[in-house]
């Protein structure tokens, strides 16, 4: 059942619960409390649908960490919302304000440390990502910083293995 | 102005300047992949489980150019490292392994960086403004690299295979 079927399916519960108070009095308090309720465990649904989406990842490097990195946990990236789409700046803006809308949890592998020490700049697209998603609540930061260029996630990123116990996720 | 995105020039480009690996038989033909930020282009080296890997990020504009441990690195889940093993080294990183036999590498490598880099600061300005890049912009700072890393292949492409040999054990 999706989130709306589930979603009529309470709200009618709860107003067979109170329709035993009887009259027209009755009636009309129960579809008060029952619309009540439903908005109230609606917001509850839309929030587990939320949870029962994908997260997405972000980062730099999208052939060589941001896609694996997501394979490897099931989760998804811009490729697939943009199926294919060509794109663009602008719809790599529009994507973030959809995921945050659709309160997906976003998950940041951070810089490209390996790149960046050979001398690449910092990306736009994921600078712009970092911004539109400063002080949202889904978002969870998967990877280290350990002075300019070094570290990353230790899962996906190139590494000596005692630098990630300097710090913690 | 071209009716072409940055993968379209990406593959048009890198497949001109490279396309002698293929015509002496010591690569295999590329393989060619792509997804709507990321394109990437493969030439496996005939007989051995190494290749040479270019791939962009269409985001922004950035080729990175690899030698990879091709039956680990082609994996769609596979980045950098598979099982610990690093399966992904910089082509710059091993032609800095070579400076000690070729003490010419090390000049050609600085030639490399700073001319691609006056390319891309175009593009990056474009960028920064939220503007995309001209296409023309674009098509001149792949070719550029493309031409770079033929060169490098000319060169000391055997060195280059000896060297990932002996990193994989291969």
């Amino acid at each position: 059942m999706n989130a709306l079927g589930r979603l009529l399916a309470v709200g009618s519960e709860w107003g067979s619960y109170v329709a035993p108070i009887g009259g027209a009095a009755g009636r009309g308090l129960a579809r008060e409390v029952a619309e009540e309720a439903s908005e109230t465990i609606g917001k509850q649904l839309a929030r587990q649908a939320s949870r029962e989406l994908k997260p997405v990842v972000i980062g730099e490097n999208m052939k060589k960490r941001v896609e694996p990195y997501a394979r490897r946990i099931g989760a998804e990236t811009i490729d697939d919302w943009l199926a294919g789409r060509k794109w663009t700046l602008e719809l790599n803006a529009v994507w973030v304000q959809e995921m945050k809308r659709q309160r997906r949890r976003v998950i940041d592998i951070g810089p490209d440390f390996a790149r960046r020490a050979k001398g690449v700049a910092p990306s736009t697209a994921y600078g712009l990502e970092r911004r539109l998603l400063k002080g949202y609540l889904n978002y969870e930061r998967r990877f280290l910083r350990w002075r300019k260029l070094r570290r990353g996630n230790p899962e996906i990123d190139r590494h000596e293995p005692w630098h990630y116990i300097l710090d913690e996720f | 102005m071209e009716d072409k995105d940055s993968i379209d020039i990406f593959f048009e480009e890198y497949t001109a300047s490279l396309n002698f690996l293929v015509t002496d038989g010591s690569y295999e033909p590329p393989l060619i992949d792509r997804q709507s930020t990321w394109g990437s282009i493969i030439y496996k080296v005939s007989d051995l489980d190494i290749a040479l890997e270019l791939s962009l990020d269409a985001r922004d504009f950035v080729v990175s150019t690899y030698i990879i441990l091709f039956s680990e690195a082609s994996k769609p889940e596979v980045g950098y490292v598979s099982l610990g093993k690093v399966v992904c080294l910089f082509l710059e990183e091993v032609l800095e392994r070579l400076i000690a036999k070729f003490p010419s590498v090390q000049e050609d490598l600085k030639q490399w960086k700073v001319s691609v880099e006056r390319h891309h600061k175009r593009v990056r300005r474009s960028l920064k403004a939220l503007k995309m890049p001209d296409t023309e912009v674009v098509r001149e700072l792949f070719r550029t690299d493309a031409q770079w890393v033929a060169h490098f292949l000319r060169q000391y492409r055997e060195e280059i295979i000896r060297y990932a040999r002996n990193y994989w054990g291969l």
